[in-house]
């Protein structure tokens, strides 16, 4: 399964972690993209970034976002909705899975879960998704839907 | 020298590089106040039996400010976090009355706000720049920071505000 994953890429640390995401998403066998490339991050021209991030969506099967910040980040909602349009049209598309981590919208218990979130872009998700409070949530649901539920319960059983 | 270590800590990966931003300032003989290390607030809740009210959270942290000589806050994410600006205008109006409290400095990592920087647009809000920039200087790396630092604790000692000080920067 192609797996695209956006999330906050201007400081290095929030870098740093969605490499560490996707390392963990290739390690597990899935295909994926992450917006600052595997090199040294080229996105000197934003036309470039558009394109090469709207082929790696178009191509995918499923969208993880991560959607931290006290609103989500506007490059992350970007992808959501354009990963949104092109599930209307395309039912190979699994959908949109989302992680929040962010503490003063889910409160530090995650009390809140995905409540706080923008209306439109948790409506974007929850069509064919769902929102989970981590990465490793995140991944046994994407196991899930590529049919190893074995796989997805060792995952789920690492967490609990 | 008591660093305030501001900063957002929403996130594991915010919490994570504020926390190696403090072992790198400790081994260089700072003692750093985190506010995460008291424990994230639903910890603090546990262990108190109860919700903590916004004033009791603001008291924990501001305690922690008014002991600082200099405050070093994270700057990154679209806008600088309130909690954050809230700090550093809290230490800038401390510090006009306390010669022990030596200034802000800015860590400014994020690419966005220096692309804006580029273009002549200021980086972040132009009131949280001026805090800083009255009283300090903004760094994009943590070499920087330190090395702005270490011309503060020269200062201090020299006025034998520093008297007695742990030698690994540990409380």
């Amino acid at each position: 399964m192609k797996v695209v994953l956006s999330g906050i890429i201007t400081t290095p640390y929030a870098r740093e972690f969605l490499s560490r995401c996707a390392a963990a998403l290739r390690g597990k066998g899935f295909e994926c993209y992450i917006p600052t490339g595997d090199g040294p991050m080229d996105r000197t021209h934003a036309e470039n970034s558009t394109q090469r991030d709207y082929e790696a969506l178009d191509t995918a099967e499923a969208l993880v976002a991560v959607l931290d910040g006290f609103a989500v980040s506007d490059g992350v909602a970007g992808h959501i909705g354009t990963f949104y349009a092109m599930m209307q049209r395309s039912p190979a598309k699994r959908g949109i899975i989302g992680i929040l981590h962010d503490a003063r919208v889910a409160r530090w218990d995650w009390a809140a879960g995905a409540q706080a979130l923008n209306y439109y872009i948790l409506g974007c998700i929850e069509e064919r998704g769902r929102v989970f409070r981590s990465f490793g949530e995140a991944l046994a649901e994407l196991l899930r839907w590529d049919g190893r539920v074995d796989e997805a319960r060792s995952v789920d059983a690492g967490l609990a | 020298m008591k660093l305030y270590m501001a900063g957002p800590l929403f996130t594991p990966y915010h919490r994570a590089f504020i926390a190696r931003n403090a072992e790198r300032l400790r081994d260089a003989g700072f003692v750093c106040l985190v506010p995460h290390e008291r424990g994230v607030t639903r910890e603090i809740e546990r262990a108190a039996g109860r919700v903590l009210s916004a004033a009791e959270i603001f008291d924990m942290d501001y305690e922690m400010v008014a002991a600082a000589n200099a405050v070093v806050a994270l700057l990154d994410d679209p806008d600088v976090s309130s909690g954050t600006a809230a700090e550093i205008g809290i230490f800038y109006g401390l510090m006009q009355h306390d010669p022990t409290k030596k200034g802000i400095v800015g860590l400014l990592t994020d690419d966005q706000a220096w692309k804006r920087a580029e273009v002549g647009a200021p980086p972040i809000n132009a009131f949280t720049l001026g805090c800083v920039e009255r009283t300090g200087r903004v760094y994009r790396s943590l070499d920087d920071v330190i090395d702005h630092l270490n011309t503060w604790r020269k200062e201090l000692r020299k006025a034998s505000v520093l008297n007695v000080e742990p030698q690994d920067g540990r409380q």
